[in-house]
């Protein structure tokens, strides 16, 4: 076998491993865990005032972001998982911050103040967190 | 005359107590795609629904970014070159419960229903019929139901459509109402 051969496939299989590790990489890439990321810090009536004053606006700013939200309990309850969902008050009694916690969390009580952090999924009656954590 | 009113008045009442709204803010959505090369499931819990048990009206919203998948490539995928979730946020289906006559909702049992609305997803709405159930437990009803839509009438598009995403999926609500 002459040399360079040797060195073509020497290359090639190099770039094969190192092409099959990043898409392996790419392809497992560890769920996002919300802990990790710094998050807006807005109170729970702010954020759902943006909501109401331009939804659009307020997607553009917040969907798929961290944010940190302060805010009190105004409800505690669980989803149809069993999962903790954890509803925080703003200045208008018909909506507020509505979060579903990454793990239960039984320790939660009506009008305490909280932060929790979560990703922001957008708006339905009320602003949504998903995936959770209790900061405060 | 002051029976007739009497009477009257609480006829208008048990009417009224007749007309239930139920109504829910953590529903489940999930949907199922399964081919020879991948199965794909997905699962949301934020999802707002409610039913009206006199007329079977039916509603259910729900915010495409919550659907969480065990693959997080895959979840970013859904979200930015199939749902396009940024422009498109939000799903929803306005429809109702065509037999809830049949539907006893002061009587634990499990009634099939017939579905039927207008589901919109990715902006497109599309005029949908699909079986279902209500089941009441202790005088509360939980409504299930799954539509089989065809990804491409949603206007949605992609290179995995027939290979690891199937042409037809299964998006299953299942709401239980307080």
């Amino acid at each position: 076998m002459s040399k360079g051969f040797k060195i073509t496939v020497l290359i090639l299989s190099l770039i094969i491993l190192v092409g099959g590790t990043i898409a392996y990489r790419m392809w497992n890439k560890p769920n996002r865990d919300v802990a990790k990321e710094k998050g807006i810090e807005i109170t729970a009536a702010q954020l759902v005032t943006e909501f109401q004053q331009n939804e659009a606006a307020a997607n553009a700013k917040y969907l798929n972001k961290p944010i940190q939200v302060s805010g009190t309990v105004s409800n505690v309850a669980a989803n149809q998982e069993g999962i903790t969902t954890v509803l925080l008050s703003s200045n208008d009694a018909m909506t507020g911050v509505f979060c579903t916690l990454k793990e239960n969390n039984p320790n939660i009580k009506t009008g305490t103040p909280v932060v929790i952090k979560g990703i922001c999924n957008g708006m339905l009656s009320d602003v949504r967190l998903g995936e959770a954590i209790m900061v405060k | 005359m002051r029976k007739f009113l009497c009477s009257f008045i609480l006829l208008s009442f048990s009417l009224i107590g007749n007309a239930q709204l139920f109504s829910t803010r953590s529903a489940s959505v999930s949907f199922y795609s399964s081919t020879p090369l991948e199965d794909i499931k997905a699962k949301s819990s934020d999802v707002e629904s409610k039913l009206l048990s006199t007329t079977g009206q039916l509603t259910f919203m729900l915010l495409v970014k919550s659907f969480r998948f065990d693959n997080e490539m895959m979840e970013e995928h859904f979200n930015e070159s199939y749902l396009e979730s940024d422009k498109f946020p939000k799903a929803d289906f306005k429809g109702a419960v065509n037999n809830i006559s049949s539907v006893n909702f002061n009587r634990d049992g499990v009634y099939p229903t017939t579905v039927q609305g207008n589901l919109t997803i990715h902006g497109i709405t599309k005029a949908v019929t699909t079986n279902g159930t209500i089941v009441i437990k202790n005088g509360k009803p939980t409504a299930k139901c799954t539509f089989p839509i065809k990804v491409r009438d949603y206007n949605i598009s992609g290179k995995i459509i027939g290979k690891e995403l199937a042409e037809s999926i299964a998006i299953t609500v299942d709401c239980r109402y307080e």
